[in-house]
């Protein structure tokens, strides 16, 4: 790493070493990789979900936590990527996997494109968070009306694609190949967003996050940044749609509204938004309360609920953030003795 | 580019919906000359700042810079061709430390120009970046503050990081709208000290308003006296300072302190 440590550098630093970050890190991929011999496919099942749920709320948080704009209706491409992915398998698309998954981050991509030149162009961020909303609502109307996406049912039966590499074929026709797909198609991704976050780029987010006018007259292009940042956003949440499709094998409308698009803000809110590995760690601890109260009816969103008035009262950076906290505090006490 | 004004208003006009506070405007600042605005408290000069730094935009008139129609320019292209700005009311990146806020300013002036120090793919800043950063924060005396975040640091001390971030830049011309207002008087004496080094070592063009009469001597070249909106006189600092019209506006109060 960089001599040079700062706030840009690291979100307020939970696990200030970056060494023992880095040991944290592999030792999780390492465990995330020995899952399928040690879970059994329904645990399996929570957890490639809950990846996926990290990544979307990595993606929302890249505008909201560095970007300083709010989405209301991520959901909205989350489904476009997973609707997309869904109907390219089970309708048999003459496109490779790696192919569709593109062709959805783009899709994504270019959604987003359009709205945030509409939105961002002159008007605040405010319009941004309506026209996502609306265009989540647009999406399942949408849906509900194609009877080829499956209208109130869902689209089902989508099969698990055979990735061909030229001179050999991956088959991730079995959950535990395409868990192992999906392991390792998320940690690229999560490594892409920390590299936009931590670079160059992420840099001028943060800058229009903090003060878009003092920005501006640094010579930043603010509407630019902005767009560019909600662009990036989109397509990640679209991919993590498009992952999503032959892991459920079924996407319905539920993954269209707006209960779906409050989950990466619910973990963003509770892992920390002002840290990168937040919303990583929101969507685990999420995942973990809803597993340990499944048999019990409406204890979860209770929990749930409850964390998160804790959290916003007591910790508004989150989980990392009062982690870091008392890390800080520890240290401090271990120096004065 | 010619060798005319550097930066030049025409007939400039700018109304805050039916209030028109600046009303018809003219002045011009040739290449290395420093131009100090001042007037009481509600004249139109920080509007005057805002418009020639598209900020807002005119009613009417015109903004020439560097030769170039500039009026419908954003302003973050009025930047990129080298318009470096202070706000009246000190403006950093608060949650950043100094050293970043810095960093960001000199990776934007790369970008502008097409330029990038290191490879693409390194995240961090190159370390030509950050020594640029470090060598900006010691001239402007605020090297022990590097890894403190700036919403920290001091009134004065946030004064002299906005400048860092306008001195990242390189600007052709410094445009500072009230550099030292409520600093103490050896901070203000540094601070005209520094603007004028900056002057001698890189010909920059300045234009500042101030009420410190004692900065500005030591500064300006020029004087535009601007009241209501208008210009009731310009010239030397002498000139100026000897004009009773500009005694009239301030009605016998100590004119170099009369608005605060
Ligand atoms: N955003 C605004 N909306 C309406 N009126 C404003 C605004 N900003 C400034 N004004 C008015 O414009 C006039 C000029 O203000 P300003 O340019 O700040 O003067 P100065 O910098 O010379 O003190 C004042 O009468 C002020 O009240
Ligand atoms: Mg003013």
């Amino acid at each position: 790493m960089d001599q040079h440590s700062s706030t840009l550098m690291q979100g307020r630093p939970a696990f200030s070493s970056p060494m023992l970050k880095a040991a944290v890190l592999a030792l999780l991929f390492i465990l995330l990789l020995s899952a399928p011999a040690m879970l059994n496919a329904g645990l399996l099942f929570w957890v490639g979900m809950t990846m996926i749920q990290a990544v979307f709320a990595l993606s929302w948080n890249l505008l909201f936590g560095f970007t300083g704009l709010a989405s209301f209706g991520h959901a909205g491409f989350y489904a476009i990527g997973a609707y997309f992915t869904g109907a390219a398998l089970r309708y048999d698309f003459p496109l490779p996997f790696l192919g569709i998954l593109a062709l959805a981050g783009i899709f994504g991509a270019l959604v987003a494109l359009a709205i945030g030149v509409v939105a961002l162009k002159r008007l605040t961020g405010i319009f941004l968070a309506v026209l996502t909303v609306a265009l989540t609502e647009a999406m399942a109307k949408i849906i509900g009306f194609s009877p080829a996406l499956g209208e109130q049912d869902g689209l089902g039966n989508i099969p698990r694609p055979i990735v061909g590499f030229g001179v050999f074929n991956l088959d991730l026709t079995h959950s535990n190949d395409y868990y192992r797909f999906l392991l390792v198609a998320v940690a690229l991704m999560v490594a892409a967003l920390w590299w936009v976050v931590h670079s160059r780029i992420g840099r001028s987010f943060r800058a229009v996050r903090e003060d878009a006018e003092r920005a501006r007259f640094i010579g930043i292009n603010v509407t630019r940044v902005r767009v560019l940042s909600f662009m990036i956003s989109g397509g990640t949440a679209a991919l993590a749609g498009a992952l999503s499709a032959p892991w459920t094998r079924i996407v319905t409308l539920d993954q269209v509204n707006w209960l779906a698009s409050t989950q990466p803000i619910l973990n963003s809110l509770l892992g920390g938004f002002t840290s990168f590995w937040g919303p990583v760690v929101g969507a685990a601890v999420y995942t973990a309360i809803n597993y340990w109260t499944r048999t019990f009816a409406g204890l979860s969103e209770m929990l749930v609920g409850g964390i998160l008035v804790l959290v916003i009262l007591i910790a508004p950076t989150g989980i990392v953030g009062l982690l870091g906290k008392l890390t800080r505090r520890i240290r401090k006490n271990g120096d004065r003795t | 580019m010619s060798n005319g004004p550097l930066l030049q208003a025409k007939d400039l006009r700018v109304s805050y919906g039916n209030f028109e506070v600046i009303k018809g405007v003219s002045l011009a600042v040739q290449p290395g000359e420093a131009l100090a605005i001042i007037g009481p408290n509600g004249a139109g000069k920080t509007t005057m700042f805002k418009a020639l730094t598209g900020e807002i935009d005119c009613r009417a008139g015109q903004v020439m810079f560097c030769g170039a129609d500039v009026t419908a320019k954003p302003a973050h292209l009025r930047t990129a061709a080298g318009m470096g700005r202070t706000f009246q009311v000190s403006r950093v990146f608060l949650d950043l430390t100094a050293i970043d806020n810095v960093i960001v300013a000199l990776e934007s002036r790369d970008r502008n120009r097409g330029q990038r120090k290191g490879p693409w793919w390194r995240a961090a800043p190159a370390a030509a970046l950050i020594s640029e950063a470090d060598r900006l924060l010691a001239h402007l005396h605020l090297g022990h503050l590097r890894d403190e975040v700036a919403a920290t640091i001091s009134h004065g001390d946030k004064k002299r990081l906005e400048l860092a971030l306008t001195l990242a830049l390189e600007p052709k011309i410094l445009m500072l709208d009230e550099p030292t207002a409520g600093m103490a008087p050896a901070d203000r004496m540094q601070i005209s000290e520094m603007i004028r080094s900056i002057r001698r070592d890189h010909g920059v063009s300045v234009v500042m308003t101030e009420h410190d009469m004692d900065v500005i001597f030591s500064i300006a070249d020029s004087v535009v006296v601007m009241n209501y909106g208008e210009i009731i006189a310009a010239g030397t600092v002498d000139e100026v300072r000897n004009s009773q019209i500009v005694r009239d506006v301030y009605l016998g109060k100590d004119m170099y302190h009369a608005a605060g």
